[in-house]
């Protein structure tokens, strides 16, 4: 049981941090990039493997990071030539850096236990037995970095959530009034990358992608205020994660998976809830005439 | 009179195609300007060139006399209507209160004198029972309107708009010009990319006739005058029907 | 060489050619992601068939596959319909949520039979090109043929949807059955793929072949050939490299050289790769820009009009201070002349 809470709990944070970082994402038209993200890091991931030989997790943060960023800039650059959309810019350059990874994972594999599973499906479940001695108290130790990203996340929307609503929405109007909007959009594909490698050892990349873009279309489907948005993606994180957990407990399947699951079947359901409310209000208003 | 806004040897290129050609030109202080001509012309491209947003290859670009860096609150701009997200999560009040942002600082917040300024704004373009929707709520007019209220909010003096009545239902047309034309009154100076010469006649009373380079630029009754009209757009151009 | 690698050449060579076919249209049509949505769906699809028939017969998990990436392509078209998303953030949900039912029902598999059940279905992720069997190739062959037949009957319909949607929609075209057609051959390809390229790599024979090419051509015609073209040779190359090379997998190894062919495209195609452009570019632009200061120079106009202009007329000596040389009158001259004026 209290296995169950420490996973719904770090589940949550996962779903913050993501969420948080996702919805400027989803704004600018970018929701598919953290798919492309978090199957660019293997190469990094492998490389910091083939230089260290070993599972230290600092060097493999470092290593996932430089390829998220590698990734971004190659991308940036191939949209330089008019004739590559945005689209496909991102489809080649994460599938190649994605085959570049499985090739350096075959060479380094038989020098060190890597499971590449464990990159996509996670080791959610270990979370609760992965843990720390802390001031007598055993501490999970994903808490150390899901903590720190959700709250860092959730600081830097919450304060820049002028600045990235105004550089997003006009850009023009923006840099008129002395800000950069094409900085704005790489910060946030850098943010994005940082949370991203943050919580993919946690809950895998899968996972991943899906808080990146569910909470936040949820919370939009539902409201039209940004503030409000943020608040909304706190509820969804943590009905994702009691929903997906409880879900893999009782059916004794993967709770990645299922968390993910509950991601989508969120979204829909806060469409149907609007669809609904639309469907009233309009009743209203006729009837009312 | 120093020249709201003046334009020197202005040459813009999208990759090896040449869309503008030694654009040169001025807006009077005070003027209601309209930039005139056929589709391809470079219309906004000549606008988002002056603002920075596209690269000019050459050219001046001076701003009541001083020159222009591209990051100026004095200046505001209403982009067409088809290239703004109108399902972005921001109501109507934050969209005005945009417009005080200049001299907030990063990080900042707005203060009181600068929500007031917004509220005054949607009060003149007759926004204020509406503030709390959603932008995408509005209607094409309405929607106009609101950018205009974000470059009130602005205390902008050169207002630069980019086809403003596309979209727009001739009610609502006259309001937004009614807006401009107060705006100008007060001191501003508007300048429009329009591609309907009936209005533009009728309602502006300076005119840039462009077509990739500059045709005429002048009064509307002598930029605009068949000869000209005749070069921009080709032999085919009647402005009897056009009109 | 041996009678399999001939097998797996082939197979590969087709595959390749296939997935650049329908990846032509989906990067024309700013679908370039769709192949990777539909690819990740499938795993759901196959768990399921693995799960109810209790088989892992390839046959009956490929059609397994298509239903769950049909029902994904449905999800998508309520999500932007109903939902009000945008095409980047339905595939994500639909990506998302597909590969983690996908992962519940394998997990389930794995559950009712916990020895050997699994193994089918991870080569789903990563594909194993070096399975390829005869029948294999003749499912490929004629999964090409179809494909071919219908863009040649389709043709004008097609080149029509991918440009000018509207204007097809106009001439009473039904746009949209077309673009759900291209939409559902890009899946039933992709999926056909998986077993052999895996998810990831499947989607990059969608996308990287088309883009090489992409920089040769402007013509669709043309485009769609050579993209098959490149897709059929690249996936020969990857072939042979991982033959030549222990321990470099097959899929992976021919996304890298479809992922070359495409970095060469990009950087060094004449006229449209990154350094033709700029080259092109830096060229047209010292033109005009030296053109503009000598314009202006003449107009006896002192503002700065174009610093670079400025330093090549003075390194060409064409003005001198603040006026034109002879040679610099005589440059513009003849530039004018050029351009008509």
């Amino acid at each position: 049981m209290a296995d169950s809470l420490v996973l719904i709990l770090a589940l949550t944070m996962a779903g913050l941090a993501c969420g948080w970082a996702g919805l400027p994402l989803i704004l600018q038209k970018d929701s598919m990039v953290g798919d492309g993200i978090s199957h660019a890091i293997l190469p990094g991931i492998v490389l910091a493997f083939w230089v260290t030989q070993s599972r230290e997790p600092l060097p493999m943060l470092v290593g996932a990071l430089l390829a998220a960023g590698a990734m971004v800039l190659l991308m940036q650059l191939m949209t330089r030539v008019r004739i590559v959309p945005r689209d496909a810019a991102l489809g080649a350059t994460f599938t190649l850096l994605f085959a570049i990874g499985v090739i350096g994972l075959n060479q380094v594999a038989r020098q060190v236990d890597l499971d590449p599973g464990c990159v996509i499906y996670g080791l959610a479940e270990m979370i609760p037995l992965d843990t720390v001695l802390l001031g007598g108290v055993y501490v999970p130790r994903a808490f150390f970095i899901l903590c720190p990203a959700a709250v860092l996340a959730g600081l830097a929307v919450w304060f820049g959530r002028r600045e990235i609503m105004l550089g997003l929405l006009d850009p023009a109007h923006a840099q008129l009034l002395g800000r950069n909007p094409r900085r704005l959009k790489l910060a946030i594909l850098i943010g994005v990358s940082c949370v991203v490698v943050a919580c993919f050892e946690a809950v895998g990349s899968i996972l991943v992608v899906a808080l990146l873009v569910g909470p936040g279309l949820a919370a939009l489907s539902l409201t039209h205020r940004f503030e409000k948005a943020l608040a909304g993606i706190a509820v969804a994180s943590l009905l994702n994660a009691v929903l997906g957990v409880t879900l893999a407990q009782v059916t004794n399947t993967s709770v990645a998976g299922m968390v993910a699951v509950s991601a989508g079947v969120l979204v829909v359901a806060s469409i149907l809830v609007r669809q609904l409310l639309e469907k009233r209000n309009q009743a209203l208003a006729s009837s009312s005439r | 009179m120093i020249p709201a806004l003046e334009v020197a040897g202005l040459n813009v290129a999208y990759g090896v195609n040449w869309v503008l050609q030694d654009v040169d030109m001025s807006v009077e202080a005070g003027s209601l300007t309209a930039i005139v001509g056929p589709n391809g012309a470079g219309k906004s491209t000549l606008l988002k060139a002056v603002l920075g947003i596209v690269p000019k290859l050459s050219g001046v670009v001076s701003l009541a006399g001083q020159p222009f860096t591209g990051a100026d609150p004095r200046v505001a701009y209403v982009p067409q209507r088809e290239s703004v997200d109108w399902d972005f999560p921001v109501s109507v009040e934050e969209v005005a209160l945009m417009g005080t942002y200049g001299h907030m600082r990063m990080w900042g917040r707005p203060s009181r004198a600068d929500r007031d300024r917004a509220a005054a704004a949607l009060k003149d373009v007759q926004l204020t029972p509406l503030r709390h929707r959603q932008i995408g709520q509005l209607s094409g007019g309405q929607q106009q309107r609101l950018f205009l209220a974000r470059a009130l909010a602005q205390n902008a003096s050169l207002l630069m708009l980019d086809e403003p009545f596309s979209g727009v239902d001739a009610a609502s047309q006259e309001a937004i010009l009614g807006i401009l034309e107060g705006f100008a009154q007060r001191g501003g100076t508007v300048l429009a990319v329009h591609h309907d010469i009936a209005t533009v006649q009728r309602a502006f009373d300076h005119a840039i006739l462009l077509n990739r380079t500059l045709v005429a630029q002048g009064p509307v009754s002598s930029a605009l005058n068949r000869a000209n009209l005749k070069a921009a757009y080709g032999d085919w151009f009647d402005p009897q029907e056009d009109a | 060489m041996s009678y399999n690698t001939w097998i797996v050449l082939i197979g590969a060579s087709l595959l390749g050619m296939v997935c650049a076919a329908v990846g032509t249209f989906g990067v024309l049509r700013r679908q370039a992601l769709l192949g990777d949505v539909m690819a990740h769906t499938a795993l759901a699809g196959a768990a399921l068939a693995v799960w109810v028939s209790g088989t892992r017969s390839l046959p009956i998990m490929l059609a397994t596959a298509l239903l769950t990436g049909a029902l994904g392509l449905l999800l998508m078209e309520w999500l932007r319909r109903v939902g009000r998303l945008r095409t980047d953030a339905a595939q994500a949900l639909v990506l998302a949520t597909g590969f983690g039912l996908g992962i519940v029902l394998s997990r389930v598999v794995q559950n009712v039979s916990p020895a050997g059940a699994r193994s089918g279905l991870d080569g789903f992720l990563y594909g194993k090109a070096a399975s390829l069997v005869r029948q294999d190739v003749f499912l490929l062959a004629a999964v090409a043929a179809l494909l071919l037949g219908a863009i040649v009957l389709l043709w004008h319909r097609l080149k029509l949807t991918c440009f000018d949607p509207e204007g097809a929609t106009s001439q009473g075209l039904a746009a949209s059955r077309w673009v759900q057609a291209m939409n559902a051959a890009l899946a039933i390809v992709v999926i056909v793929a998986l077993p052999m390229a895996g998810i990831v790599l499947s989607a990059g024979l969608t996308i990287l072949p088309v883009l090489a090419a992409r920089f040769w051509t402007d013509r669709l015609a043309k485009l769609l050939g050579l993209a098959m073209i490149l897709g059929g040779a690249t996936a020969a190359g990857g072939i042979a490299l991982s033959a030549a090379q222990p321990g470099w997998p097959a899929g992976p190894s021919v996304v890298l050289m479809a992922g070359l062919a495409f970095l060469v495209s990009f950087l060094f195609a004449p006229k449209r790769g990154l350094l033709g452009q700029e080259q092109a570019r830096i060229r047209g632009v010292r033109a005009i820009q030296l053109r503009a200061h000598l314009l202006a120079t003449q107009r006896g106009l002192t503002g700065p009009v174009s610093p670079e202009g400025e330093r090549e007329a003075r390194r060409r000596g064409l003005i001198d201070g603040t006026l034109l040389t002879p040679a610099g009158s005589e440059w513009l001259r003849s530039e004018e002349a050029r351009l008509g004026r």
